[in-house]
């Protein structure tokens, strides 16, 4: 096999690290002219994150399985003790302090939930009902929790991580078709609980001309920022739109546009190679592990990764609606960043004991 | 193992869901960045491009000695984003009492559709101030220029007054409009999506061309003199307006032009349309005796009469069934010059007849009636001179006496000023240079004088038979010690828009005069309408003109010829 003991994966090391090193020199280009706030702080992130990815990695890959459900009732009082906080940034409490730190308890409960759902539905002949229900249940919990801030993206990549974990982990057709039936009957009784912004990005990505200055302003922005990087892009530092600040969030939720209007279409098509070999290593990796607790975490944080980037390069080219998700390794954030670095150490810490 | 198998399709078809989705999203990618890269790259371009016009400064006004009387001040227009406002009424409700407008046309200004809307402009900074300490959101403040007369009512007339865009509406500012806005540019320049310009992405599409500076023949000294004194006058003789005009008889430049009631130009808009008028240049009325100037000129310069000829002056005189009355019974033999002194209608209509009435036409349109003087002012009216074909029998003794004709005081003075100043017909003006930004000349304007009217000898003749009007005849309260004035009153009646009669007992009382009599300096013109109690031109407007004069003349170097007046400065200085 390619894998030797105590080696490091190589195959996922790399495309991990191009997108870092991307995400800090493309904060830097953006940043000229103006303050280094965010390629600074990028900067630290990713030395801290990087730092927690060569301790995970070296750490007995054991206590994962045991600090599960810990992290579970953990994250679950931070979720909770975000909510109790009285204001919100950007009309949402997603953020806590602690101390002088800041970070979205949201990112790490994504962790958490693949870590608590590995440890359930691993190593199980038969998926009974019971386990699908309780299993559905710790995801439901947090959920709540998170479409409560109200961030209804997060909540909705956490279902699915829970429908795709359920379905990998072996539970017969049978249930798996009467779920999918479930859902498909609850989910337009569901939208008439959505909030008003929530229903109007739906209404706007359906009739992106229905509100140009509010919430199709975002996608509008982004398309344009693509659209006129065109196939080489604007050159580094040429992101005109970005740097005019037309475009919303150019460091977070569309870094993906700003890189596409200044490195253009063969800039976004490495960025999404990248995130292949990333996604296949994965793959790779989830297959040698089978249904064990690490071949399931492997997998669910595989997917993670797979539906953020799908999800936030889909939003900014407009092919679904804006949704406050980040990029996996590239967006600017302290929580994402850590996140995924750790994600990434975990795997790291099972690949090292080979097959 | 077959376990193992079904477990290895399981991962796979998740995966391939989502790959699936990474392919759409590279053709998306690709329609956006490929295809249709060239319409983004100019829904970009014009995103960022904008074309700002540059409005440039207004040029200023100033009298013949520098004296500001129309600048430019800061202030601030209010305006409104309505689509980020949640709470109009709020808003209306707030601004309301700092703006001075209706709670209801605000909100119906702030309930339109619209990105961009004015609330209410050229606001003093002091209201800034205030309104931006109340918490209200998606308004803000654009700095303007407003055009500030610091003068006020002064010289109001010749000023006129600009709109809320700084264009010119009345008098020299909507006369010099052209030269005073200057002209505007744009720029070419990048802007973020907050709309604050990038710096260092401009590109000047047009130049920006300031406004120019004007210089004014007015002297300010002479003009508030003029406006303090018709004031009095209205005040003494309850009359409901009075005019007058003083002019350089050698050049056309006009010294002082007032109206009283009079306006002040900051606040235009609260004066009715009467007060704000130009009634001195504007309005027409009968001349009366004043006009009798005229017509002696003719007689003297065709050389039809002497001053010492004897015409016997009936108490009045028939023509056809119309009888006209002398203002006063003289029944007695008197001289041209008695004529002229004592204001003898009859007499004057006696002597007229001496010419044929074509002669008499050519020398009216000569003087300049029925025409405008070309002064380089708004709405100059033409006045009336009826065309000698449609005269009657009663229209020739009428004319001579200045009735039955109509003209503006502007024109009775331009013409005064030619019979005084060796005859020359010259063109008014009020605008004597145009400056640039530095305040170097860059255009004067010189005098144009438009015809020979009369010869200097009948010029000299008239002088010294005017002199005598105010010495021994009907202008003697126009007399300033120690100065040779001439001058002619005149009293003439107001005709009726109704019918052919005119209205009873409304006058309006004039005198116009000029002084040194030996080498004219200045001509002017006092026009008092429709005096309460005594009316005559030589009671109301004399007196008025005598007392600018006294004023005026020391002002323009003009010292007293009078030995009377020199001993009693050496009296003076005894003590």
């Amino acid at each position: 096999m390619w894998l030797s003991k105590k080696k490091l994966d190589w195959w996922l090391i790399i495309p991990v690290f191009f997108l870092l090193a991307w995400s800090i020199i493309h904060l830097y280009t953006i940043c000229v002219g103006t303050s280094y706030y965010y390629f600074q702080r990028q900067l630290i992130w990713i030395g801290i994150g990087t730092f927690l990815l060569f301790l995970f990695y070296i750490l007995p890959d054991t206590i994962w399985f045991k600090l599960s459900y810990i992290g579970y009732i953990a994250i679950a009082i931070l979720l909770i003790a975000v909510l109790m906080k009285k204001e919100a940034i950007y009309g949402a409490k997603r953020w806590l302090e602690i101390g002088f730190i800041r970070f979205q308890p949201s990112e790490f409960a994504k962790l958490i939930l693949i870590l608590s759902l590995a440890r359930i539905l691993s190593n199980r002949k038969e998926i009974g009902w019971k386990i699908t229900i309780i299993s559905f249940l710790l995801t439901l919990f947090l959920s709540l929790l998170i479409a409560a801030q109200p961030d209804l993206g997060t909540a909705l990549i956490f279902l699915s991580l829970w429908f795709v974990l359920i379905f990998v982990s072996g539970i017969s057709l049978r249930k798996f078709l009467i779920i999918i039936g479930t859902i498909l009957t609850l989910f337009p009784i569901s939208y008439t609980f959505l909030l008003p912004y929530q229903k109007m990005r739906i209404l706007t990505f359906l009739e992106p001309q229905r509100d140009p200055l509010g919430a199709g302003w975002s996608t509008l922005q982004s398309k344009i920022a693509l659209g006129s990087g065109g196939l080489l892009g604007k050159g580094i530092g040429g992101a005109a739109h970005t740097k005019l600040r037309y475009l919303p969030q150019p460091f977070t939720d569309f870094i993906f546009s700003s890189i596409g209007e200044e490195w253009g279409f063969l800039g976004v098509l490495t960025i999404i190679t990248a995130f292949i070999v990333m996604v296949i290593r994965g793959i790779i990796l989830g297959l040698r592990e089978g249904n064990s607790f690490s071949g399931l975490f492997i997998t669910g944080f595989t997917v993670l990764i797979a539906i953020q980037a799908f999800i936030n390069m889909g939003m900014a080219s407009g092919i679904i609606p804006v949704t406050g998700v980040p990029l996996p390794f590239v967006s600017y954030g302290g929580s994402s960043i850590f996140l995924f670095l750790c994600g990434v150490g975990i795997i790291l810490s099972f690949s090292k004991r080979g097959s | 193992m077959k376990r193992r198998k079904n477990r290895g399709i399981r991962i796979y078809l998740p995966f391939v869901l989502l790959f699936v989705g990474f392919i759409i999203i590279e053709f998306r990618l690709f329609q956006l960045q490929i295809i249709q890269h060239v319409k983004y790259k100019d829904m970009a371009e014009e995103e960022q491009i904008r074309v700002v016009k540059v409005s440039p400064e207004r040029g200023k006004i100033y009298d013949r000695n520098l004296t500001s009387l129309a600048i430019n001040v800061a202030s601030y227009s209010l305006y409104a984003s309505p689509r980020r406002i949640t709470d109009p009424e709020f808003v209306a409700k707030r601004l309301a009492p700092f703006i001075g407008e209706e709670e209801e046309r605000i909100l119906s200004t702030l309930k339109k559709d619209r990105v961009f809307v004015w609330i209410a402009r050229k606001l003093s900074p002091e209201v800034k101030k205030k309104i931006e300490k109340l918490p209200l959101e998606g308004i803000g403040f654009i700095k303007e220029k407003k055009r500030f007369y610091p003068q006020r009512e002064l010289a109001s007339h010749i000023l006129g007054w600009v709109g809320i865009d700084n264009q010119g509406l009345a008098g020299v500012e909507y006369y010099y409009d052209k030269q005073l806005k200057g002209k505007r540019g744009s720029v070419l320049l990048r802007k973020d999506a907050l709309g604050h310009p990038i710096p260092f992405t401009q590109t000047v599409l047009k130049k920006v061309v300031p406004g120019e500076n004007i210089v004014l023949t007015i002297d300010l000294r002479i003009q508030s003199i003029v406006e303090q004194e018709l004031i009095r006058a209205i005040h003494t003789t309850g009359a409901i307006s009075a005019e007058a005009i003083f002019m350089d008889p050698q050049s056309g430049q006009i010294m002082a032009l007032a109206n009283e009631p009079a306006y002040d130009p900051n606040i235009f808009w609260k004066y009715s349309p009467y007060e704000r008028k130009n009634r001195a240049i504007q309005s027409i009325y009968e001349p009366g005796s004043t006009f009798k100037v005229v017509t002696s000129a003719a007689l003297i310069d065709e050389g039809l009469i002497h001053m010492d000829d004897k015409i016997y002056c009936d108490a009045s005189i028939r023509f056809g069934s119309h009888t006209i009355t002398d203002w006063k019974d003289f029944n007695r033999k008197m001289s041209f010059e008695e004529i002229i002194y004592n204001s003898s209608d009859v007499g004057m209509i006696k002597a007229a007849r001496r010419m044929d009435k074509s002669t008499f036409y050519r020398y009216i349109t000569a003087f300049g009636f029925g025409e405008k003087t070309g002064i380089d002012l708004p709405g100059e009216a033409r006045g009336i001179v009826k065309p000698i074909k449609s005269w009657y029998l009663t229209d020739f003794p009428c004319i001579s006496i200045g009735q039955g004709i109509a003209a503006t005081p502007l024109q009775m003075v331009t013409a005064l000023s030619a019979a005084v100043n060796g005859g020359y017909l010259l063109r008014p003006y009020v605008v004597k240079e145009i400056l640039n930004l530095k305040g170097e000349v860059i255009k004067k304007i010189n005098p144009l004088i438009r015809r020979k009217v009369i010869s200097n000898e009948t010029s000299r003749k008239l002088r010294e038979a005017l002199e005598e009007v105010v010495k021994e005849g009907t202008g003697k309260k126009a007399e300033v010690k120690g100065y040779h004035i001439g001058g002619k009153t005149g009293t003439a009646q107001i005709p009726s828009p109704r019918n052919k009669g005119y209205i009873s007992g409304k006058y309006i009382a004039s005198f116009m005069g000029f002084a040194p009599v030996g080498n004219p300096k200045i001509a002017g013109i006092v026009v008092i309408k429709e005096p309460t109690g005594v009316y005559w031109g030589g009671e109301v407007a004399a007196p008025v003109f005598g007392r600018i004069l006294s004023r005026v003349l020391p002002l323009l170097g003009v010292l007293p010829e009078q030995e009377l007046w020199a001993g009693e400065l050496t009296v003076k200085t005894r003590h």
